[in-house]
């Protein structure tokens, strides 16, 4: 029977001084189940450096920590200044060490920007250059952001990709992407 | 602002992921016991290799007297609060003077 993790404490998101940080949704816990899906692979895995890309209140990062151990650099980028104080808060606890780093402008902080690719069609084509030979990309997508051509386009990078989960919520169809070198 | 964070990873990948040597920090000890920084808000070494100026995409130089990432050859300063370090170029610190008076950036 598979070991299971507990979900990282985040009442402080959305709230106060973090009133606007995204308050964990669906998403954030859909992102969080295909973690703990892979959870064995991820611990052999043993990574050095583990990126999130729009932490927003870093419950994410935080269970990733909780599960591959202190051995990992977690690195926390959010646009928004109050996502990165509010992953520190995050962090502590939970008694996991993560790493915010602040970015850009607060107007692409939720969803990804414009069409909600802004960030993602920045990154996506850095990614194939950054992942190690071992290392595992997940993407959490909306039916609208296109999840097929991100598949197809990742795949003419030498990444190969598949949904590992999918969900409905609301009127939205969630999945998790992931990728790997081929 | 990724190309930023990725861009010694895009030059070293191999080398700069291995040599990032992880020490678990139990909440308030600051390392380098620098009176400057408080509890629970020590800058990691580590991060020098991973991140570069947004705008040049250059390493910076960890300035210990100001908790400062500083780009020399633009002369500007990154600030780093409660630990965090902040690579937005609008908050960062002119540190050579302008004839024109600048607006002082907003601290978070």
């Amino acid at each position: 029977m598979s070991k299971s993790y507990t979900t990282p404490v985040y009442s402080h998101a959305a709230r106060g001084d973090f009133r606007d940080v995204y308050d964990p949704a669906e998403d954030s816990f859909l992102l969080i189940d295909a973690l703990e899906k892979d959870a064995e692979r991820l611990q052999l895995m043993s990574p050095c450096v583990c990126l999130e890309v729009g932490s927003g209140s870093g419950v994410v990062s935080a269970f990733l920590a909780s599960v591959v151990g202190p051995s990992a650099l977690y690195l926390c980028t959010d646009v928004n200044p109050a996502a990165a104080q509010c992953t520190a808060k995050t962090a502590s606890c939970n008694d996991v060490s993560l790493q915010p780093v602040v970015g850009t402008g607060i107007e692409a902080a939720w969803a990804g920007g414009e069409r909600g690719r802004e960030v993602t069609d920045r990154f996506l084509p850095v990614v194939a250059q950054l992942l190690s030979s071992k290392g595992l990309f997940y993407l959490i997508t909306i039916a609208e952001n296109d999840p097929e051509e991100i598949i197809r386009l990742l795949g003419k990078c030498g990444l190969k990709g598949e949904a590992c989960l999918s969900t409905r919520a609301g009127n939205e169809r969630l999945s998790v992407l992931r990728f790997h070198k081929s | 602002m990724f190309r930023s964070v990725f861009g010694r990873l895009l030059t070293e990948t191999g080398c700069v992921l291995r040599g990032v040597q992880r020490r678990p920090i139990p909440g308030g000890v600051s390392l380098r016991g620098l009176s400057g920084l408080k509890d629970g808000e020590q800058f990691d070494l580590s991060l020098l290799e991973l991140l570069v100026c947004p705008l040049s995409k250059k390493p910076l130089r960890y300035a210990v007297e100001t908790n400062e990432l500083i780009n020399e050859e633009l002369g500007i300063a990154y600030p780093i609060i409660d630990g965090i370090p902040n690579m937005i170029p609008q908050d960062a610190r002119l540190i050579r003077k302008h004839t024109d008076p600048s607006p002082t950036p907003t601290q978070a």
